[in-house]
């Protein structure tokens, strides 16, 4: 359900009668829009269900801002990564220690700036944690899918490819040439047949 | 050939000759035509303002009040620069600059930023810190950029007040306020243009911030009249005062502050001038007062602007959504 | 641009409760209303119109020199001479790096804003240029008491060439009868800026660094003196940068009318002993010299 627009600092309804969503802050027991944008009211899935009991948890209030075209150009603009998020990413160096990565995709949107992280040794895969070898795991130039496991320090998000789902999901060969996934640790090139060693996500 | 050959070493006119441009009346009669007399002293100059005219930026403004004219870009929230020095940044961290363009005064402006350019930034800057949710944007910036492309002129220690053409004037007062109050509406215009161009890039904020300016002056014809005999010499209070100065008083003091109209919060507040403070802060209260309601009239103003560009986008949308019904080659075209 | 935090999140969170209390407790135990001690010293600078140095506890030391200059009227198209005595420009230099702290050039600012009304009685274009060398955060106040002190020291040469003359003006070298750039008791004196912050409810005048980086708003407020009964004149109010380190999500952004109102208040109470004790002590020293 959406309304008419709103402007920060325009009071919503009382704190008690919604859950805060996005796009909107509590001032004074008093639900306060902080963005230019619709007003959206979704009634929370689990009252539906129980046929409304007492204690029913209040509708979910929050505030959209429009996006200018299809593709999301503009609302994406303010996208940020935060811990949990899925990204995608491109290698741009390794050395014995960790991958450092160029983050272009955060949970499924392209972001205006690429962000840099890094994906440390220890958070390549789940198991047989010191074994891993960033050399045999990414080359630069490979796109991988990443996590977001902190925001780390003041110039470096720090990933994590510790799951089957993640991983290098795109790579070319030391010679230039596509490759594609035989394991989940190897890669094989669609013209010479080459295989190299990378930490594979699973395709599907 | 009949013709000769041209002269390559020098720039040639054309060969068909120039006609020298025309224009129409630069005469001193509209020099300026911008303060009417007849604005009521509440009453704010008219404000035009408008979002996103900048596409490559997350969010813009444009603001234009009377002679004065500036564009607002905001850049991110951005990743901090890889050779940033400061620490892990749990908030964003907001840069401000004011430029003049070099045209934009009577005395040309440098390219680099002058102690006036950096002091606006730091109040502009003071002015949105506390409105914008920063912690929601760890680790990166947000950059406000103003560029200011014609201002009133401030006065370059000059009091072109005194004088008219031909014949010496014996000067009344020395409008020492003159330059407070050219600076003060610069403030306030780069404040309420500043949050508009925030609201567009969609970030989010407690509150927007209205840029207000109030000036007081002596009222001269009280003091003829003598109506409040005792209470000194009538004030006369002015919102957003132009730079061209009044026909009577001298000027007192001059208020600019920035507003958080849903919070009655005043996030940057600047008084320069002569206030007495023999009963307490009653004399700085009114001026405050009116530099208030002026921020308050611009709010009306900031409101719609803000909301201009979104409504359109909303209105396309729901145009747009019964034609995708009607067929699918409508979509395509767009 | 923001205000370097020199104490961690608990540290400024203790601090911020600290303050909000009903009385409040200042980390020096000062009353709200308590200045740091001052030490101050004026016209010592053998080679300047007026000089001043001010030392604050923890605040570091602050040197000022007024140097009168002659400088060619760029005004001559119009206004050559009306009323240009009253005017005398003010151009401030802060000398040293070590001028990045909060609020640093809130106070000078305030000073030479201020300043041109409140000069009187010298009558060619002078330029004091003050030259400030703070050692570390310098505190609006210090900046701006250096320059309130030197102001009030400064003797400027005695003018013997008559003014209507569109000349370089000549000036006497007899020292002795040189004329203070502001006569002993007359008014306005030279302002003052007084820092204040507000943290809670409570209102702190002088704040340390400690405090400036826990407080919510701060203002810094320039007052001269308008007679000898004390009364004050507010010439100046601005805003402060401050730390907003210890206060909650969602609390004060700004200042509320009824806060700006009982801090300026504040400074209004306490401007008029300040600028007198200063001036008291300027003029014993000068007596003295």
């Amino acid at each position: 359900m959406t309304s008419a627009l709103v402007v920060p600092g325009q009071p919503l309804g009382p704190a008690h009668a919604y859950v805060p969503g996005s796009g909107v802050h509590v001032f004074n027991g008093q639900i306060v829009s902080s963005l230019v944008g619709q007003v959206v009211t979704t009634a929370s899935t689990s009252t539906s269900a129980s046929a409304s009991t007492l204690t029913s948890t209040p509708p979910t209030i929050s505030v959209v801002k429009p996006s200018v075209a299809a593709d999301e150009e503009g609302s994406s603009a303010t996208l940020l990564p935060d811990v949990n998020s899925e990204v995608l990413c491109r290698v741009t160096r390794i050395n014995a220690r960790q991958a450092t990565v160029a983050v272009f995709v955060v949970n499924g949107r392209v972001c205006g700036d690429d962000f840099q992280g890094v994906i440390r040794v220890q958070d390549v895969r789940q198991t047989e944690v010191d074994r891993v070898r960033i050399f045999t795991s990414f080359r630069p130039g490979d796109i991988v899918r990443a996590k977001v496991i902190s925001l780390g320090d003041q110039s470096n998000y720090y990933l994590s490819t510790a799951h089957n789902s993640l991983g290098v999901v795109m790579a070319n060969s030391e010679a230039g040439d596509p490759m594609y996934p035989i394991n989940w640790r190897e890669m094989k090139s669609s013209r010479t047949g080459v295989v190299e060693e990378r930490k594979v996500a699973k395709p599907f | 050939m009949a013709s000769r050959a041209p002269d390559r070493r020098r720039n040639n006119p054309p060969s068909h000759g120039t006609t020298p441009p025309v224009f129409l009346s630069t005469s001193a009669g509209d020099i300026n035509p911008v303060q009417a007399p007849s604005r009521p002293p509440d009453e704010i100059r008219k404000i035009f303002l408008r979002t996103g005219l900048v596409s490559s930026v997350t969010g813009s403004s444009f603001l234009e009040i009377a002679p004065l004219k500036l564009s607002v870009s905001v850049l991110g929230p951005r990743p901090l620069p890889r050779t940033s020095t400061t620490p892990f940044a749990a908030q964003a961290i907001l840069t401000t600059e004011v430029k003049f363009a070099p045209f934009a005064s009577t005395v040309r402006r440098g390219y680099v930023r002058d102690s006036s350019e950096r002091d606006l930034g730091s109040r502009l800057y003071q002015a949105l810190v506390g409105a914008i949710r920063r912690e929601l944007y760890p680790k990166s910036r947000i950059e406000v950029v103003v560029t200011i492309l014609d201002s009133e002129d401030e006065g370059d220690e000059v009091n072109t007040v005194c004088i008219e053409e031909g014949k010496t004037v014996e000067p009344r007062f020395w409008d020492v306020g003159r330059s407070e109050r050219a600076l003060g509406v610069v403030l306030a215009g780069c404040i309420t243009a500043a949050s508009a161009a925030l609201a567009d890039a969609g970030i989010e904020m407690f509150d927007l911030v209205s840029g207000g300016v109030a000036s007081v002056f002596v009222d001269g014809s009280e003091v003829k009249g003598k109506a409040k005999e005792g209470a000194g010499p009538g004030r006369r209070y002015v919102r957003d005062p132009s730079i061209a100065p009044l026909d009577e008083g001298a000027p007192l003091a001059t208020c600019v502050l920035g507003y958080m109209a849903a919070r009655d919060e005043i996030s940057e507040l600047w008084i320069s001038g002569r206030l007495g403070t023999k009963s307490g802060t009653a004399e700085m209260d009114e001026l405050v007062d009116e530099a208030v309601a002026a921020a308050r009239s611009s709010r009306g103003v900031l409101n719609e602007a803000a909301k201009e560009r979104i409504q359109f986008i909303v209105d396309k949308a729901q145009s747009a959504d019964p034609s995708a019904v009607g067929g699918k080659d409508t979509e395509m075209t767009g | 641009m923001p205000p370097p935090t020199p104490l961690s999140p608990p540290e400024l969170s203790y601090l911020y409760t600290s303050l909000t209390l009903s009385p409040p407790i200042r980390p020096d135990l000062r009353a709200p209303s308590q200045f740091r001690p001052i030490v101050a010293e004026c016209s010592f600078l053998p080679h300047c119109n007026g000089s001043a140095r001010i030392c604050m506890a923890e605040a570091g030391e602050c040197i000022v020199g007024i140097k009168a200059e002659v400088e060619k009227d760029r005004t001559t198209k119009y206004a050559t001479i009306i009323e240009r005595d009253k005017w005398i420009e003010v151009t401030v230099e802060v000398a040293g790096g070590g001028a990045s702290g909060p609020g640093s050039g809130v106070g000078v600012g305030g000073i030479s804003g201020a300043e041109r009304r409140a000069v009187g009685g010298w009558s060619s274009d002078i330029g004091p240029v003050l030259l400030l060398t703070p050692t570390s955060h310098p505190s609006p106040l210090l900046l701006s008491a250096a320059a309130n002190v030197a102001l009030d020291s400064t003797f400027l040469p005695k003018l013997t060439s008559p003014h209507e003359v569109d000349d370089i003006p000549a000036f006497s070298d007899d020292w002795a009868i040189s004329t203070p750039l502001y006569e002993p008791a007359t008014f306005p004196r030279p302002p003052i800026s007084l820092p204040i912050v507000a943290v809670g409810d409570n209102v702190f005048l002088d704040p340390s660094v400690a405090e400036v980086a826990a407080a919510e708003v701060g203002l810094v407020v320039t007052l001269t003196l308008a007679d000898s009964e004390g009364n004050c004149d507010l010439v100046g109010v601005r805003g402060m940068e401050v730390g907003r380190g210890g206060g909650k999500e969602g609390e004060r952004k700004g200042t509320s009318r009824k806060l700006l109102r009982q801090m300026v208040d504040a400074c209004i109470r306490e401007a008029g002993d300040v600028i007198k004790g200063l001036g008291e002590s300027t003029r014993q020293q000068m007596f003295r010299a």
